[in-house]
């Protein structure tokens, strides 16, 4: 009986055998971080809850660590979806728990001087430092969060480590959400032995184990309201087969109707909804973490494929420096900028994804995967300081993401930092992934050889792992989507629970944050349903 | 992370909007009409206007071949010519041909977005006519795999953003599948998986089941 939970999950192929029709008191769009916790939050207080989730429901036991196979389950558009002009690709979970299925485990909570800022800066209300503790609290007990143990140091991260401290560069161990890693290495494959903590594991069971239901392969397509009401939720069943929608439809009656839907989708689904009212923030303020790597040939092996990916990571130029006052995301600013706003990272790549964002094709790439143990390099999640847009034209979701201004200064330093680090760790040659095949070996290479890298599209290969911002939380309709209280303004009972209404970048990685904020969603859709 | 190969053509009225066809009737038109031919760049619209409009609708005419599902005899020849090109045996490394990247490519395609799918056959149709642009004399599949070779690495290096996209595209997904093989790993000194027996996603059961059927109805 102790799975009895699972009779709770309806899924492909039986869902599609006829429509279904339920009612509850509060419908979830999403489970990921932003809706696996809200879920768990509210059935344990006793609501009635039904999750909705696009893609389909896997356990350990489906997942059999072969690239291709896992990013056909647990990757949205299988790794093939960009943005508008090429030059970001677009990570993001398209399964029953979200994007924590191949995330890093990496659980920072927000840093105070982010939350200072989101509340000076861009007036945040309810969601202050002592509110989140108390959260943050709660989240990484639940999810085994712990500073990385010196068993999971593999050699990149040993070299990350040990380098950044011979440079004087403030590093730390990473927090991890892991209970009982084996180290395989394939955590962005989604783990095969339930070790990482992610939201299939975590808040997911103990959602459904207060009594939540779970739809799988169920995609919502729209919306009814009443005025200001968001009555029911319609729904269409997908075939995991192919992906496709099936003529078999969920509707869903529910008191409150949430997006959590992820920082990609969520602005997709609220534009494809008719809102009773006009938003002209909807779509914009969009940040995704843009990720410029570093690859390196080293004279040691250094199989990057083992262990975890991020036991340490350099914080030391997690806040950019200006010559004045830090400029905020979006805001103008008159200040200089010096160098940082990003983390630095080891980075860790299967060989299939590897080889893709190696630079070259043909021989000479060839001759660099023959010598994959002794690959390594280093990854930095740019804290994006210039918004882009996520909007829908002639039935496709746009995304742009400007590669210039201030994300150029700091996607540039970023390499720098990076090469400065690698060639100092002793590594035979660098490689920036451009399509020119830029390759350094001195220190004095270094600047000259990042000055004529292009950001034009396509000519490097950037990750964007952790999107948000397109249904920011403000007062006003004007420059935001939510409030306070996650609703969307104009509706009575309509809201948000994941990175889409951050105000701006956290500057680390999302995933505690996103919790602790939808833990406040939980109490402030309790109150208005009560 | 791979990334889709967008060259700019918008997918046809008929793939992005109304329900989609079975998958396995998969023959449809990619309608590179003259007005997104030139939305994929200056001089890929003229090289492809240039190349005239009777061959243009020939290529967007796409009929599965074979027991592929989605690649046609074209687009499995501009394939099979760069594969040739960037996978050849080499002594250690199998070709790419042997581990079956273009199966791979086709079942990709399958199960790709729509959008995603239209965009990576317009690729490839692109690379078919773009060698007179490098250098190359004739098309693609017609080069030697030393012309093919240099015409591709030129594309990637290329000022235009559309004949790079169209390379950075076209070789991110071939990689990844080849060096997701498990006959390269050997040669790469990468030990693998440790969950021994690979377990197919659903997408790839419901592909090889179409194929099969594909290749009873043909027998």
């Amino acid at each position: 009986m102790a799975d009895a939970w699972r009779e709770r999950i309806f899924q492909w192929p039986v869902l599609v055998a006829s429509d279904t029709a339920v009612s509850c008191d509060v419908a979830i769009v999403g489970s990921g971080c932003g809706g696996a916790a809200l879920a768990m939050r509210l059935a344990e207080a006793g609501k009635s809850v039904v999750i909705l989730e696009r893609g389909g429901y896997y356990t350990k036991d489906d997942f059999d660590q072969r690239e291709l196979n896992m990013l056909a389950r647990v990757d949205g558009g299988r790794g093939l979806d960009t943005s508008e002009d090429g030059s970001i690709a677009l990570t993001y979970g398209n399964n029953v728990g979200g994007a924590s299925v191949h995330y890093w485990a990496d659980s920072y909570r927000l840093p105070e001087d982010r939350a200072q800022q989101w509340q000076e800066v861009f007036g945040m209300q309810g969601h202050d430092p002592a509110t989140l503790a108390k959260h943050y609290a709660v989240i990484e007990r639940d999810l085994h969060v712990h500073p990385a143990a010196d068993a999971y140091v593999n050699r990149m991260n040993a070299i990350v480590r040990d380098t950044a401290q011979a440079l004087g560069w403030h590093v730390k161990r990473v927090p991890q959400a892991r209970r009982g890693c084996l180290a395989s290495g394939f955590c962005m494959q989604g783990c095969a032995y339930d070790a990482k903590q992610s939201q299939l594991v975590t808040y997911v069971p103990r959602a459904l184990a207060a009594g939540a239901r779970l739809y799988a392969d169920t995609d919502a397509i729209g919306i009814s309201f009443q005025g200001r009401q968001a009555k029911t939720l319609h729904c269409q069943v997908l075939d995991r087969g192919t992906g496709q929608p099936s003529k078999t439809r969920v509707d869903v009656t529910a008191r409150a109707i949430v997006i959590a839907a992820g920082g990609f989708n969520t602005p997709e689904v609220l534009q494809r909804v008719a809102l009773p009212q006009e938003l002209p923030a909807l779509g914009q303020n969009f940040f995704c973490n843009p990720c410029p790597m570093v690859h390196a040939r080293f004279d040691e092996d250094i199989i990057q494929w083992r262990n975890i990916p991020a036991a340490w990571g350099v914080e030391e130029f997690r806040r950019a420096r200006y010559q004045g006052p830090e400029r905020a995301f979006g805001r103008p600013s008159s200040s200089d900028y010096i160098e940082g706003g990003y983390l630095l990272m080891p980075n860790q790549l299967q060989p299939g994804l590897l080889a893709a964002v190696l630079p070259g094709a043909g021989a000479k790439h060839r001759e660099l995967m023959r010598e994959l143990p002794r690959l390594g390099g280093t990854i930095a999640w740019i804290d994006d300081i210039e918004p882009g847009s996520i909007r829908v034209e002639d039935g496709q979701r746009r995304i742009s993401m400007p590669l210039r201004g201030g994300n150029a200064a700091r996607i540039r330093d970023a390499w720098i930092k990076q090469a400065q680090l690698l060639i100092r760790a002793g590594a035979r040659e660098l490689m920036f992934g451009d399509a020119e095949d830029t390759r350094i070996t001195r220190a004095d290479e270094i600047e000259p050889a990042v000055a004529q890298l292009s950001l034009r599209p396509a000519r490097n290969v950037f990750a964007a792992p952790h999107p948000g911002g397109g249904a920011r939380m403000g007062s006003s309709e004007r420059d935001s989507v939510v409030g306070f209280d996650h609703r969307v303004h104009g509706t009575d009972n309509l809201y948000v629970s994941d990175p889409s209404v951050f105000p701006a970048p956290p500057s680390v990685d999302p995933s505690l944050t996103i919790m602790a904020f939808s833990f406040v969603a939980a109490d402030a859709i309790q109150s208005a349903i009560a | 992370m791979p990334s889709r190969t967008d060259s700019g053509v918008r997918p046809a009225r008929g793939i992005e909007k109304g329900p989609p066809a079975p998958p396995v009737a998969y023959t449809r038109r990619v309608n590179i009409s003259r007005r997104n031919t030139l939305a994929v760049g200056g001089v890929a619209g003229l090289l492809l206007l240039g190349i005239g409009a009777v061959r243009m609708r020939e290529f967007a005419q796409v009929v599965p071949h074979g027991d592929f599902l989605v690649l046609g005899q074209r687009e499995k020849r501009t394939l099979d010519a760069l594969v040739d090109a960037l996978f050849p045996a080499d002594g250690a490394l199998p070709s790419g041909e042997s581990v079956g990247l273009a199966r791979a490519f086709d079942e990709q395609l399958w199960a790709a977005p729509p959008a995603s799918r239209a965009d990576i056959l317009a690729a490839l149709m692109l690379l078919e006519y773009v060698p007179p642009i490098f250098g190359g004399v004739g098309t693609f599949s017609k080069l030697s795999a030393a012309a093919r070779a240099r015409v591709f690495d030129a594309m990637l290096r290329s000022k235009r953003d559309v004949f790079c996209r169209v390379a950075v595209g076209l070789k991110q997904i071939l990689s990844l599948a080849y060096y997701a093989a498990p006959a390269t790993w050997g040669v790469l000194g990468y030990d693998g998986p440790w969950v021994k027996s690979p377990k197919p996603p659903p997408s790839a059961i419901r592909y090889a089941h179409l194929v099969n059927e594909k290749q009873r109805d043909g027998a």
